[in-house]
């Protein structure tokens, strides 16, 4: 048993290789073996995954990734692998609600392994969410504007109808009926314009809200994915007072404080609030 | 450069532009890296009405590092501000938090030149000028002195 484990990390060290020089039909054809030989390890369904993604093979991608999280439920890699997978290949809300659910568990886990990949994967979020607003908004825009064009053409009938109205009308001079028919147009033409307008303010998705200053870091001015407070009740992004914490110094930088790491606690609320913002203003994605 | 720090950069200078705080003018951005900003002196203080012209030089780490400040063209006679421009304020170097901004460190400067008493150079004005280089964080800085 040894022996076959040792053969299939030698055909993952070959597929490693493979992988550099951006061979990855090959390396995917090491690794499998590799696989076949040693099927409990997660790296070579992760690594296999990666090759995936590169190829643009989205659902082998998915499957290896499953195959991980099946083996480690926790495992970064395979966590934050298959959520870009399925932002990727996916265009429905559904499926992007699972990638970031995928990428924060992803995240959760760098931050407890103090990776410097949490950054990354944050943005990998943004995407996603951005993306899922796309996805929600355009399928918005469509209900209403068939709402409209409904409401449109009933205008229109009803347009169609009084013209005909006055036309038959036998004790009108033609005059008296050119006139009559100008004030229709005119009547209905304003009835549409404003059922336009109405419309136009009230879709949520064409507003440019704009994002209030507190859904943002107090460093490097981005919306906060991660929230976390401070003893002294300020609230940054995770991310940028860590990279504070290992550039500058141990204290909170606005109140000068000394703290760690250990004394800041998420600020759940806001980051409630932040999710909600970027469900109904995706532009604050974008990054 | 960093698409992180230019963001943050662009924030600043739209809210400079639209919300500047007392005595702050922005001067000249022709390069997102490097600002001129005049600052007035303040009513009823030694340098009334005075204009100083600051330059911030950022680096690819700003906010992780902090900028480069200093006063070009007419410098200010001030017990911290040196002759060649340079600034004795410890918020920029050793003091620095990624919080301060552009215009939080603007609004120091001008109360460091509203609480001055006495127009002078600093003690060491001559000898510092001399050996300074042209970048005052390369300088190691001893801040003695807490009341102006």
């Amino acid at each position: 048993m040894d022996y076959m484990f040792q053969d299939a990390e030698k055909h993952k060290l070959q597929g490693n290789i493979f992988f550099k020089q951006q061979q990855y039909e090959e390396a995917i054809k090491e690794y499998t073996t590799a696989i076949i030989k040693n099927s409990k390890n997660i790296k070579y369904y992760t690594n296999r995954a990666l090759c995936y993604i590169r190829l643009k093979k989205f659902e082998e991608a998915i499957n290896d990734c499953k195959r991980a999280i099946e083996i480690d439920k926790n495992s970064l890699k395979g966590n934050y692998l298959l959520g870009q997978a399925i932002i990727e290949s996916s265009n429905s809300s559904a499926r992007l609600n699972e990638a970031i659910q995928v990428l924060r568990i992803a995240y959760d886990q760098a931050i407890q392994q103090k990776k410097e990949d949490s950054n990354e994967i944050a943005k990998v979020i943004l995407k996603a969410r951005k993306k899922k607003y796309e996805v929600e908004g355009d399928r918005k825009t469509v209900e209403n504007s068939d709402l409209m064009e409904y409401l449109i053409n009933l205008v229109e009938n009803d347009r169609q109808n009084k013209i005909a109205d006055i036309k038959s009308d036998t004790s009108r001079t033609e005059e008296d009926i050119n006139n009559e028919i100008e004030y229709i147009n005119y009547e209905q033409d304003q009835r549409i314009d404003n059922l336009r307008k109405t419309f136009i303010k009230a879709d949520p998705f064409k507003k440019d809200r704009e994002a209030p200053d507190y859904l943002f870091g107090k460093i490097h001015f981005n919306i906060m994915l991660d929230p976390v407070i401070t003893p002294s009740g300020i609230t940054y992004d995770r991310t940028e007072l860590r990279e504070h914490f290992e550039k500058i110094g141990y204290f909170d930088p606005l109140t000068r404080k000394e703290i760690t790491e250990k004394d800041v606690v998420p600020n759940l609320a806001l980051r409630e609030a932040i999710e909600d913002f970027l469900d109904h203003n995706g532009w604050a994605n974008d990054e | 450069m960093s698409k992180i720090f230019t963001k943050r950069l662009m924030k600043e200078l739209l809210d400079l532009k639209h919300n500047p705080p007392a005595g702050v003018v922005l001067e000249d951005v022709n390069d997102l890296k490097c600002w001129k900003i005049n600052i007035i002196g303040a009513k009823d203080t030694l340098y009334d009405g005075e204009i100083f012209t600051l330059q911030f030089t950022f680096s690819n780490n700003y906010p992780i590092d902090s900028p480069e400040v200093v006063f070009i063209n007419h410098i200010p006679v001030h017990p911290h501000f040196y002759s060649n421009g340079h600034i004795c304020l410890s918020i920029l170097y050793d003091h620095w938090s990624p919080a301060l901004t552009v215009s939080s460190v603007c609004l120091s400067i001008i109360s460091m030149l509203s609480s001055c008493t006495k127009k002078v150079h600093p003690i060491d004005n001559d000898r510092y000028v001399m050996m300074a280089k042209a970048n005052p964080k390369l300088t190691t800085w001893e801040f003695s002195d807490d009341t102006v």
